[in-house]
């Protein structure tokens, strides 16, 4: 079915005769008019260079605070009621993984997550739009991914400066607004709503809809029945009881 | 135009720019007023319920008859008369079958003759006939004159003796012979006193100790023959038949069991851990594993008042205290023999306000329980009333559900900030988790 409609159509992308730098296209994306560097990107897609900055930014953001998540791990070995106590070598070693997962999970965690959703709009680009490469929707999903980068730098800001029992309640989600320690499923709820992920997925519907030159709207609702499914999953099928650390 | 474009775009950047300014400022101001305070120490908690509280211990034990009578062999013999086979139901007097008594009938008859025999040994003593005391009366008499003849004849010598007239040879014999004739008149005069007033003292005693003698081995011999006619005591169920017809069974050999399989009752071994909930008279559950699904009643009818080694291992000693339980009701399905499984009902309270067992500590020797109270530990006494080995009743200072502490650690005071972890598994009788 064709998805592409002439009622809203995003308009085509004009041909540059320049190329944008990877930080007119970064400003662009973030403050500057996303659409024109969208069409930039979408227009001459140059992965490398954006992938390699978020990678070793998020990189960055995770190394100052492994100390921290070190120390969070031990503590909360030895808070979990009922616990059995391990002998402090077992508990050291916990917590070295911790670290070690955390640092492999910032290179690998992203690049994974721009994968799959370059691959969901690649198959939504199936039945929709004009036929757009794959590469060039793994660059959409990449610099889409800036504002949860800007999350990242933030969270890191406040783990730094908070005690290691808190590394767990430093958050930009909306679960912020609800009051005390309680885990309950609202919270699971609105830890999964991000203002900056939510910008991200904004940043994606413009940018999916310059690339397989679809509309916003079919876009949009395509990407946010994907997240609020997401969400809902997250939400409801995390057990409560296995959530602690507040 | 294009000043206006770039009007629209600067204008466009600068809201975008404030948002963007906006979000992140209220994210760390947020983030910076929740972490005003620490995370709370992870702590379980339950609420206090007003449910039923039960308690039970368990133990195995193996089902036997109340009441039973075995019969053994007292000595070697052979069986010569079976009359039950297992499952036949007898009466109380009833023949079940007889050993071989003819080696205890010799002895039987010998004992009998011996016993008779002391018996007129006694009776002769004591009651002679008149024909021998004449006799012995006789024999006095007569060993009296000849003592007094023997007295004048030594008188005689004597004399003629002191005149030169007799030898000193021939008046040693005179008084030779008079001695002689003193002891055969005291001799004859003792005898005749015996027949006249019969035995006394210790020759009476040592008479009457022969024949009690005789009379226990008759008894004995008598009992034995008995024994050898199997004969039922009470009305009952045929449970063992043990031996064959001709079989020779040794002494101490079990051969018939009989009892009543309507009234069985268990014996089994409590924990000493468990020992000291238990008071006679406790509901118990039976289950066998020959009847599944199926559920006995008892009751506990005695409590050892000593503990046994049960086990010994190289961990240690298993102690237990036996324990009977009289099995109540129908009993179909029951055998003497079975292993069962027990379960005594030490505590059984319709309604009881309770919080686990391990919500409750003990602080300045006094009971106490943490009080979750807006995410905060709030230490407050209580008073505990019966408890299980999951969960204790509490009378006073909490209320029905308040939340509380399961097992505090030692970092939780009064007043810490605390975080509520759920996943407390549902405790059986005990109070459920938030």
């Amino acid at each position: 079915m064709e998805m592409q409609n002439s009622e809203n159509p995003v308009p085509q992308p004009e041909a540059k005769s320049y190329a944008m730098g990877l930080w007119q296209r970064i400003s662009g994306v973030l403050w500057g008019g996303p659409k024109i560097a969208f069409e930039n990107i979408v227009a001459l897609p140059n992965t490398s260079g954006i992938v390699i900055l978020l990678l070793v930014l998020n990189l960055a953001l995770v190394i100052p605070i492994l100390p921290k998540i070190k120390e969070y791990t031990i503590w909360t070995i030895q808070n979990t009621p009922g616990a059995v106590d391990l002998p402090a070598a077992a508990v050291n070693m916990a917590a070295t993984w911790a670290a070690a997962v955390s640092l492999a999970g910032s290179v690998a965690g992203p690049l994974l997550m721009w994968l799959v959703i370059a691959g969901l709009l690649k198959l939504f680009n199936t039945f929709s739009g004009e036929k757009a490469p794959f590469n060039c929707l793994f660059a959409v999903t990449a610099y889409s991914y800036l504002p949860v980068m800007l999350a990242g730098l933030i969270r890191t800001a406040l783990i730094m400066t908070t005690p290691a029992q808190n590394f767990a309640r430093v958050s930009t989600s909306l679960a912020l607004l609800l009051p005390g320690d309680k885990i309950d499923r609202l919270y699971l709820i609105l830890s999964q709503v991000d203002p900056f992920f939510i910008w991200s997925l904004a940043l994606l519907v413009i940018g999916g809809s310059v690339a397989m030159k679809t509309a916003y709207k079919n876009t949009a609702m395509f990407i946010g029945v994907l997240w609020i499914v997401y969400v809902l999953a997250l939400g409801f099928l995390t057990p409560i009881n296995k959530i602690g650390g507040l | 135009m294009i000043l206006q474009r770039l009007r629209l775009v600067s204008r466009k950047k600068l809201i975008a720019g404030v948002l963007i300014l906006g979000l992140i400022v209220s994210v760390v101001a947020l983030n910076m007023a929740r972490n005003k305070q620490q995370a709370g120490i992870p702590v379980k908690t339950v609420k206090a319920e007003i449910k039923p509280i039960q308690d039970n211990v368990f133990a195995s034990g193996r089902v036997r008859l109340c009441a039973k009578q075995e019969f053994y062999t007292f000595t070697g013999t052979t069986v010569q008369e079976l009359n039950v086979s297992p499952g036949d139901r007898v009466s109380k007097g009833q023949v079940l079958g007889r050993l071989n008594a003819e080696e205890i009938e010799d002895d039987y008859n010998e004992a009998k003759a011996n016993f008779i025999a002391q018996e007129a040994s006694l009776n002769k003593a004591i009651y002679p006939r008149e024909e021998e005391v004449e006799q012995e009366r006789a024999n006095y008499l007569m060993a009296q004159a000849d003592y007094r003849n023997a007295q004048k004849n030594y008188e005689r010598n004597k004399l003629m003796y002191e005149q030169g007239a007799l030898s000193a040879k021939d008046f040693d014999e005179a008084e030779l012979d008079l001695a002689v004739k003193e002891a055969a008149y005291k001799i004859a005069e003792e005898k005749l006193r015996m027949k006249e007033t019969g035995p006394v003292g210790h020759e009476l005693t040592s008479l009457q100790a022969q024949i009690e003698q005789a009379r226990y081995q008759l008894e004995q011999e008598e009992n034995k023959l008995s024994k050898t006619v199997l004969r039922a005591e009470m009305d009952g169920v045929v449970t063992a038949v043990e031996v064959a017809l001709g079989d020779y069974v040794q002494p101490g050999t079990r051969l018939i069991t009989i009892g009543d399989t309507g009234q069985l009752e268990v014996t089994a071994g409590v924990s000493e851990a468990d020992s000291g909930r238990l008071r006679p008279g406790q509901k118990v559950k039976v289950t066998t594993a020959v009847q599944p699904g199926r559920e006995y009643t008892g009751i506990l009818q005695s409590v050892s008042p000593g503990a046994v080694v049960a086990k010994t291992s190289e961990r240690g000693s298993q102690v237990e205290v036996p324990v009977i339980v009289k099995i109540e009701g129908d009993t179909e399905g029951l055998r003497p023999g079975y292993t069962v499984d027990l379960s005594i009902t030490t505590l059984d309270k319709d309604s009881a306000l309770v919080v686990p067992y391990e919500a409750v500590v003990e602080k300045e020797g006094a009971k106490k329980v943490f009080v979750v109270e807006n995410g905060t530990a709030k230490l407050r006494n209580v008073t505990i009333g019966v408890d299980s080995a999951l969960a204790t009743e509490i009378i006073t200072g909490l209320s029905e559900g308040e939340t509380v502490i399961v097992s505090p650690g030692e970092e939780v005071a009064d007043g810490s900030r605390v975080n509520e972890v759920k996943n407390l598994p549902a405790a059986k009788g005990g109070a459920g988790t938030t």
